[in-house]
């Protein structure tokens, strides 16, 4: 089976007959539609069998995809159809296609646009209805797509992936044929993938990671991808499949975890008991004695059973940096996460821990990848998976490509080959008193507390650091409500006494593990969460902090100025 | 894959797994093989217990299902017993007998159950205890069918063999039994059965989803009637003498106190209920005055501790484990 997707309760199968077929029939028809080679098409979709076949379909077609993500806003939008110059546009359904509608007199480049569930809209092409054309033109005529197949050459774009750009507008890597090929190769170096493989898909495939082993892996190794019907049903989908390979990024680490232990506080007294007592045999040094066995046997790997984790051979987390506490807790429940580390411009493959597992780095280089450290602490990385450059923008690749190692931006140390990030070269913070701060580390510390989603620490020239907090709603919202502390929206319990007390001991708590003068002094919690529609995180919620300093000015002002008075 | 669902049937199974199916052959072999092991009185009670639980189970389609409370269920179970005993009596084969009993209780089930659409909860308890009472006072009035002395009933003859016996006429009844419990398991998962139990929780919704209203809860009640008048049929001959005293408002309560401690809403529930209602009546025949004392207590404490009643806290228990760790 190449794909399952769940339909009206019931899993259904496609076979990977069915979607070479499909993207054979998709590829003749958008050679009918006028597809130059090298031309851009913009795909805006969630995870669902169709952005497959569209993708694999524009490039048979000789074209370049451009995986926009379903959390743009409609300018956003405009900006990658404007900069990627788009002949055409494939869109899932109404949701998507209102944030065309707001665009479409702007947007020039695009000739046509496709919707997979047209829902009624006449000026759109029906996915359908083109498959079916398709079939029937691939049938008579195939010559036009296979001589298309024939001239890529692995020097050609195959991918253009604008990346989150957490400082200005994202920029386009190309990716080319020979990157994803190596990519493909490397990743099978490393995890053993076969056709029996049951991954999940979720994450949004705009992003390289998930591209890599959503799309291009299983061309290459023959694995089943299944899809989620929502973000919502993620974890009933993974009850369900079973994934025996599983990659999430932190966020997800930390809600399973956090889910866990909320579940946890309101559980009968036997299973929190049970619970606790397996999680302090087993943690710390590794599992031994009989105890531990009885927890792992009776208790932990039941636990693994009912999160759907049972079956995962292979946990990796990546694409930002993960808590060492959240870490340690899957170790302990018998989930070997192993962290790993790459870059869009990389074909997203830098390094990744093997079997020799060393928490807090990011593991050894990907074969043929070569990792250098520059004088001032910079990763360089230089092998088959370094992109082509910045499309249109040749300025900002010279500056990320020099003397063909690929700049990364992130800090870094290596040693025995293993490779610790310490934070982005940007985000580095140097004190009033001239201390250099990585906030990550400060960060992560604060987010691995189950009431706080997502810190930003500031202190760049200023005399000590504070920081901005998003609460977690759930986990603070049932705090609240056990105290029966009564709020509306998120913004009253942000505000609410009692809450801020709460977080004041939590951030003192974490305090005392930091160095004197990575302490927080004050903080703020934000009234509200941080969407990417607004310009405050990425599409992978990486937070731009930039936009975050500008635009919470006023509020970083009045933390500092509390201290004057 | 355990919840990996790639067909409906999956889900509508009525054995869902192995072991489901090594629980239902032990209990199967344990009724079947019952009456060697345990002295005759018991297998009467045995028997008893069969044609009780027939009667839960019917009240669980028209009460469990689809909301419909009755306190007159005595009645069928009299119109049953008086029906296929008069039959009996006239010479008619036993099976023929049963037929018509089914057919008259449907009949007298769709009597009450058109009045029934325009009464709700309290309302339709008390039009349904008129029901019952009416019944009573027929029969207690019919010349025909022996009025207040009460009627006569044979053991049925089947292919020769005449059902004297204690044991082999629990083997029919079991037989029987059976058979229309599993009629009762099919309807619970078919359309009709998800019809009723719509009608129960939202009856407006249920309507605009498509579900005739009139037609579904007329149809439990014929149903239900149905049902208890085929274990009146049963019952006739395994008491041998009826009255009409003896089908009185008490006995009504006790079926619907059978449905409510075993689980309301549920088949099992109502065949756990019907076991524990005969068995402790059984237990506490000894008590004579205490009895219906001691009923009453033990029924309270049950309620109050557990208001979904025995087969409620079995799915409790069940799934507790099946969460385990979380």
């Amino acid at each position: 089976m190449a794909h399952r997707v769940k339909r009206l309760g019931l899993w259904r199968s496609i076979t990977w007959a069915d979607y070479a077929a499909q993207v054979a029939a998709l590829g003749r028809e958008l050679l009918e539609l006028g597809l130059e080679r090298g031309e851009r098409v913009a795909l805006l979709s969630e995870n669902r069998p169709e952005w497959l076949v569209a993708d694999l379909a524009i490039q048979s077609a000789g074209g370049v995809t451009v995986g926009v993500y379903t959390t743009s806003s409609a300018e956003q939008l405009l900006y990658h159809l404007e900069h990627s110059a788009a002949a055409g546009l494939i869109l899932e359904d109404a949701e998507q296609y209102e944030k065309w509608l707001e665009i479409r007199s702007q947007a020039k480049s695009v000739r046509w646009v496709i919707a997979v569930e047209p829902e009624g809209f006449s000026d759109l092409l029906d996915w359908q209805a083109l498959l079916e054309q398709g079939r029937q033109r691939y049938a008579r005529q195939p010559d036009p797509l296979q001589a298309r197949l024939a001239a890529i050459a692995p020097d050609d774009v195959a991918l253009l992936m604008y990346t989150s750009g957490t400082t200005g507008n994202p920029k386009g890597a190309m990716l080319t044929h020979a990157n994803l090929l190596w990519a493909a190769e490397a990743l099978g170096e490393v995890f053993t993938f076969d056709h029996h493989e049951e991954l999940l898909s979720y994450l949004p495939l705009s992003h390289i990671v998930e591209r890599l082993i959503s799309v291009v892996a299983p061309v290459r190794y023959g694995h089943t991808i299944s899809f989620t019907e929502n973000l919502d049903t993620v974890m009933q989908n993974m009850q369900e499949i079973r994934p025996t390979i599983f990659f999430a990024v932190p966020r997800i680490w930390e809600k399973i975890y956090s889910m866990v232990e909320l579940h946890m506080q309101d559980a009968h007294l036997i299973k929190r008991y049970a619970y606790r007592w397996s999680l302090r045999v087993c943690g710390g040094e590794r599992r031994a004695g009989l105890a531990a066995l009885a927890a792992q046997a009776f208790v932990l790997r039941l636990l693994k059973v009912r999160l759907g984790l049972d079956r995962v051979r292979l946990a990796i987390s990546g694409a930002a940096p993960i808590s060492p506490d959240i870490l340690a807790y899957f170790r302990t429940i018998g989930v070997d996460i192993r962290e790993g580390y790459g870059l869009t411009e990389t074909s997203g493959l830098v390094s990744i821990n093997r079997q020799e597992v060393r928490l807090g780095t990011v593991g050894q280089a990907f074969r043929d990848v070569e990792i250098k450290i520059a004088e001032d602490g910079e990763i360089l990385v230089r092998g088959p998976g370094i992109f082509k450059g910045y499309f249109k923008d040749e300025v900002a690749t010279a500056e990320a490509l020099k003397n063909g190692w690929f700049h990364t931006g992130d800090i870094g140390e290596l040693s025995d080959g293993y490779l610790t990030i310490t934070d982005r070269k940007k985000d580095i913070i140097i004190t009033a008193g001239g201390k250099n701060i990585t906030p990550q580390k400060i960060e992560n510390s604060l987010k691995s507390s189950v009431f706080i989603n997502d810190a930003v620490v500031i202190g760049d020239r200023r005399p000590y650091l504070v920081a901005l907090l998003v609460l977690d709603e759930e986990t603070v919202g049932k705090w609240a409500t056990d105290r029966q502390l009564p709020y509306t929206t998120y913004r009253d319990l942000s505000q609410h006494p009692a809450v801020v007390k709460l977080i004041e001991s939590e951030v003192a708590r974490i305090n005392k593990r930091l160095a004197r003068v990575e302490a927080i002094k004050r903080f703020a919690i934000l009234p509200k969460r941080l969407y990417h529609e607004e310009g405050e995180v990425t599409a992978t919620l990486k937070v731009k902090r930039a936009s975050i300093a500008q635009k919470y000015a006023a509020l970083i002002e009045s933390l500092y100025e509390e201290a004057r008075n | 894959m355990s919840l990996f669902r790639q067909r409906y049937e999956e889900d509508l199974r009525l054995i869902g797994s192995p072991q489901a199916w090594v629980a239902l052959a032990l209990l199967a072999l344990a009724l079947v093989l019952a009456p060697l092991a345990l002295p005759g009185f018991l297998v009467y009670n045995l028997t008893l217990f069969f044609i009780y639980s027939l009667v839960a189970v019917s009240l669980a389609i028209l009460v469990g299902f689809t909301g419909q409370v009755s306190l007159g269920h005595a009645g069928f179970l009299a119109a049953g017993a008086y029906t296929a005993g008069y039959l009996s009596s006239i010479g008619w084969p036993f099976f023929a007998g049963l037929a018509a009993a089914l057919v008259v209780c449907g009949l007298l089930g769709l009597l009450i159950g058109i009045p029934a659409l325009r009464l709700e909860g309290p309302y339709l308890a008390i039009a349904t205890l008129g029901f019952g009472l009416a019944i009573q006072q027929i029969l207690n009035n019919w010349a025909l069918v022996g009025a207040s002395m009460g009627l006569l009933i044979d053991r049925p003859t089947l292919f020769g063999h005449t059902f004297w016996d204690d044991t082999s006429y629990y083997y029919l009844v079991l037989g029987l039994a059976a058979l229309a419990i599993w009629m009762s398991f099919n309807l619970e998962r078919s359309h009709l059965g998800r019809a009723m139990k719509a009608v129960r929780d939202a009856d407006l919704a249920a309507q605009m989803s498509g579900v005739n209203l009139a037609y579904t809860k007329t149809l439990a009640f014929v149903l239900s009637a149905a049902l208890t008048g085929v274990a009146g049929a049963l019952f006739g001959p395994l008491i041998g003498y009826i009255t009409p005293a003896s089908f009185n408002l008490l006995l009504s309560v006790k079926f619907l106190l059978m449905v409510v401690i075993g689980g309301l809403g549920f088949i099992p529930g109502a065949i756990i209920g019907a076991a524990f209602i005969t068995g402790l009546e059984l237990w506490l025949a000894g008590l004579l005055a205490w009895s219906q004392f001691v009923l009453g207590l033990v029924v309270i404490a049950l309620i109050m501790l557990e208001p979904l009643g025995i087969y409620g806290r079995w799915l409790k228990v069940r799934h507790w484990w099946k969460m385990w760790p979380l």
